[in-house]
């Protein structure tokens, strides 16, 4: 009897701590800052836009997305079959899904996002799909891609991973920013705007959203309140006073006092990396022994430490050390901070002599002097001291550099349009499919295209045309990680560093971040939640 | 009647004055607005279809209300500024008003009783409080202010005594930092002091007559002038203020406009601060000839 009643207890006990549990995690407001507005509400119409690609990760879904372990996973996908050729994939699509509005997803959806991206001016989404030669609906529920070549399972995968837009709120192609899918948004995925504030955006729960493992409950949190705010030193005081849960990055210095203040900080990888490119069509750039002499002057290991408090990863080539191509070997990491053998280069190369101002020049007179052309965005304070450290350890070595500050736009247009530059500081997103054709591949330098360096080297254009004819995984890796040494060897960059970001959070936001792919911050937000009585 | 005609002649050269200027922002930002509607293709347009696109544009902004799009942010250019010129005049008028408030009495004081023990330490504890930068001063403040007033939920019902602190903070700082206060003071202490020492004033101080009218009327108009002045300067410290404790004041929306090369939210910013202008110097010119009937003519 005695023990009966002890079980009794227990369970009863069990049942209502769950209960208790339970009531705590569901309910609450997220409120998180950003710098300014996003420049459109769809994940299509706007390119280069880190508020908009968080914003829209809340509210739309793609076929196939990546997981935290940077493995491509089943979303709006309940199957795929890929031909033994490799030339096709057909995918089934999980059937009662729906877009807020209550409309079923289907596969004309993904046909029309298709056909809205290639008409959209995204380079970014419309290179991931470029390989799709055609869209085959077979069903309401299954859709059928044909490629151009084979293509392992993981690539095909990867390139569907676009979001999908409701197919009966695009009237009009070309898709832009005027129209209506853009103004406003309509997905499938965990929240969509409810209201857009004179300063903020709120989000609501999708009620029609299901969990992936096709379970019925949505998002925990009831509403996400995007805060925008300019200043850094404002939004840090509005978490220290708890007017605001999360900021989706915190600078480096701010990293201790917040920790300390007992807040719960998660670093995250940026997925990008910045390098100082050299400019092919200059000639003395085009000698290997200068370009790496000025690698080995730049002391980076000393700039990542003091400028960015060791907040990321030095990186030795085209591929992070995160991806499945980057070579561990000590011959292939970094290039150390050697300034003598800079000198002994620089000697080599028939630069022994030195003018009255430090720099060296050699027996034609041609001077070692460049300039670096620089973007400038608001509110970064790190390049300007990264390029002062720049060109002090190249003055050290008898380089000087003179520094050229434009805002983006211009410097998109000098640097990638018109090419006219020696160096210019520049940052890239890595491939996740490991394609570094766009960057490096000799025909890919047409004007606004991204080797806009001139980069030409027949062996590492032959590296990655085979990449791209190879579908056996192994070998793929084999190859990218034969490229990495050889661009690591001619230094058409001098790679700098991948940074982590910091994103911090109060005590409230439970989950926080236990999960977080690359750039898709809030790719896990259905499991956050809020704990009231912290 | 002759008020009249001159008040009417004023706001006749105010419209033409405003017609020209926004004209001139139109046809500088063209190739922005061209360049933006043809989708990224540049055309060289005539000047007659950007006197008619600017035409439609004016009436359009006239009898609807309808200001453009912004293609930075993707909101009705009205939506986004309506908001951004509340904050901003709320700061710079309230800022205007509490420099007025302390600067007046203080150099009226100081003019008057330039002897007294407490003028030694009240003035130069003006000056120097004064001439904290505002930037300094705001972020030694923020903390308070966020901790205090913060984030505001525009949507609910907010109590009076937040919103006091809410606004009523950066408008002090406006007010009184970067030396405004100081040379305030300066100026008004300067006017009052140097009609004092008028002969007719004198003769009226022998002969005990009561001066304080002669001295309110005859300064009037030059501390009335010094504050009209104040107004674009306040403009410009209100950005700094604004980027602090603000989200999306109107020198931050133009600025943000500026960065994403936005036409009509430039446009809109452009034709709007004009019409302030142009009303500031009506009103100002209203008030003068009602203040001085000398200038009449």
């Amino acid at each position: 009897m005695k023990a009966n009643s002890l079980i009794n207890a227990i369970v009863l006990s069990i049942i209502v701590s769950s209960f208790a549990i339970a009531q705590a995690q569901q309910g609450g407001t997220l409120t998180y800052c950003e710098s300014e507005f996003p420049r459109s509400y769809d994940p299509i119409t706007s390119t280069d836009d880190i508020v908009n690609i968080r914003m829209t990760t809340m509210m739309y879904e793609g076929l196939f997305a990546y997981d935290i372990d940077r493995q491509v996973r089943s979303r709006l996908a309940e199957s795929y079959s890929v031909s033994a050729d490799n030339y096709e994939i057909t995918v089934r699509m999980r059937r009662g899904r729906h877009w807020a509005d209550g409309r079923e997803i289907s596969a004309r959806d993904v046909a029309k996002t298709i056909e809205a991206i290639l008409s959209s001016g995204n380079i970014q989404e419309q290179r991931l799909i470029s390989d799709i030669q055609e869209v085959q609906l077979i069903n309401e529920s299954t859709i059928r891609f044909t490629f151009e070549n084979p293509l392992p399972e993981d690539v095909m995968l990867r390139k569907l991973t676009f979001k999908l837009l409701p197919a009966h709120k695009i009237n009009n192609l070309p898709l832009t920013r005027q129209s209506e899918i853009a103004r406003n948004p309509l997905g499938s995925g965990f929240y969509q705007i409810v209201r857009r504030g004179p300063t903020d955006i709120m989000f609501r729960a999708n009620p029609y959203y299901r969990r992936r493992d096709g379970g019925n409950s949505g998002p925990l949190i009831d509403e996400v309140r995007m805060y925008v705010q300019a200043d850094i030193g404002t939004q840090i005081e509005f978490l220290l006073n708890q007017q605001v849960d999360v900021l989706v990055e915190i600078p480096p210095p701010s990293i201790a006092r917040l920790r300390a203040a007992g807040f719960q900080i998660k670093p995250y990888e940026s997925l990008s990396y910045h390098f100082i490119a050299f400019n092919f069509n200059k000639n003395l750039l085009r000698d290997r022994r200068i370009r790496q002499a000025m690698t080995y002057g730049f002391n980076r290991e000393n700039a990542l430490d003091r400028i960015f408090q060791n907040q990321g990863t030095l990186i030795s080539g085209p591929f992070p050390p995160a991806s499945a191509f980057y070579v561990r070997d000590r011959e292939a990491g970094p290039y150390p901070y050697d300034p003598s053998e800079a000198i002994r280069l620089l000697t080599q190369a028939g630069f022994s002599e030195r003018t009255a101002d430090g720099t060296r020049v050699n027996n034609r007179g041609e001077r070692l002097a460049f300039t670096l052309v620089v973007p400038r965005f608001e509110g970064d304070d790190y390049t300007p001291r990264v390029t002062a450290q720049f060109i002090s350890d190249m003055r050290r070595i008898g380089i000087s550099i003179n520094v050229m500050e434009l805002e983006f736009e211009q410097w998109i247009n000098r640097v990638k349009y018109e090419h006219n530059f020696d160096l210019a500081f520049a940052q890239v997103v890595f491939d996740e499919a490991g394609n570094v054709a766009p960057l490096f591949l000799s025909t890919n330098n047409q004007p606004g295209a991204e080797n806009f360096i001139s980069y030409m080297n027949p062996e590492v254009d032959e590296l990655i045309e085979r990449f791209k004819r190879t579908i056996d995984p192994s070998e793929r890796i084999n190859i990218n990680r034969t490229l990495h040494r050889l661009i690591r060897e001619d230094t058409p960059y001098i790679f700098l560093w991948s940074l982590n970001k910091n994103a911090a959070a109060n005590q409230r936001v439970r989950n926080f971040m236990t999960r977080v792919t690359p750039f898709s911050f809030f790719d896990y937000l259905n499991e956050w939640y809020i704990r009231d009585d912290w | 009647m002759k008020t009249a005609r001159t008040i009417l002649k004023e706001i006749l050269i105010a419209l033409l004055i405003l017609i020209g200027t926004t004209f001139t922002i139109y046809l500088l930002l063209g190739q922005l607005i061209y360049e933006h509607d043809d989708e990224g293709v540049r055309t060289t347009p005539s000047f007659i279809s950007i006197a008619v696109d600017y035409g439609d544009w004016v009436s359009n902004a006239v009898v609807k209300g309808d200001l453009g799009h912004s293609a930075a942010i993707n909101r009705d250019v009205s939506e986004i500024i309506g908001y951004g010129f509340r904050q901003t005049f709320i700061l710079v008028i309230g800022s205007l008003f509490v420099s007025v408030l302390i600067a007046i009495p203080l150099g009226v004081i100081a003019a008057l009783r330039s002897n007294a023990w407490f003028v030694r330490f009240i003035i130069p504890g003006t000056y120097l409080f004064s001439a904290l930068p505002v930037f300094l001063l705001a972020i030694f403040i923020r903390p308070f202010w966020v901790q205090h007033f913060g984030i505001l939920d525009w949507y609910a019902e907010i109590p009076l005594s937040r919103m006091i602190g809410y606004y009523g903070i950066p408008i002090i700082i406006l007010g009184i930092a970067d030396g405004v206060v100081g040379e305030m003071v300066k100026h008004v202490r300067e006017i009052i002091g140097g009609l004092i020492r008028e002969n007719y004033i004198r003769a009226a101080i022998a002969r005990s007559a009561g001066v304080s009218k002669h001295i309110v009327k005859n300064a009037m108009l030059p501390i009335f002038t010094i504050i009209t002045s104040r107004f674009s300067y306040a403009l410009g410290g209100a950005l700094i203020v604004e980027y602090i404790f603000f989200s999306q004041g109107i020198s931050i929306v133009a600025l943000d406009a500026l960065k994403y090369r936005d036409p009509y939210v430039l446009l809109a910013i452009g034709m709007i601060f004009s019409l302030l202008i142009v009303a500031a110097n009506i009103i100002n010119r209203v008030l003068t000839v009602a203040v001085d009937p000398r200038t009449r003519s």
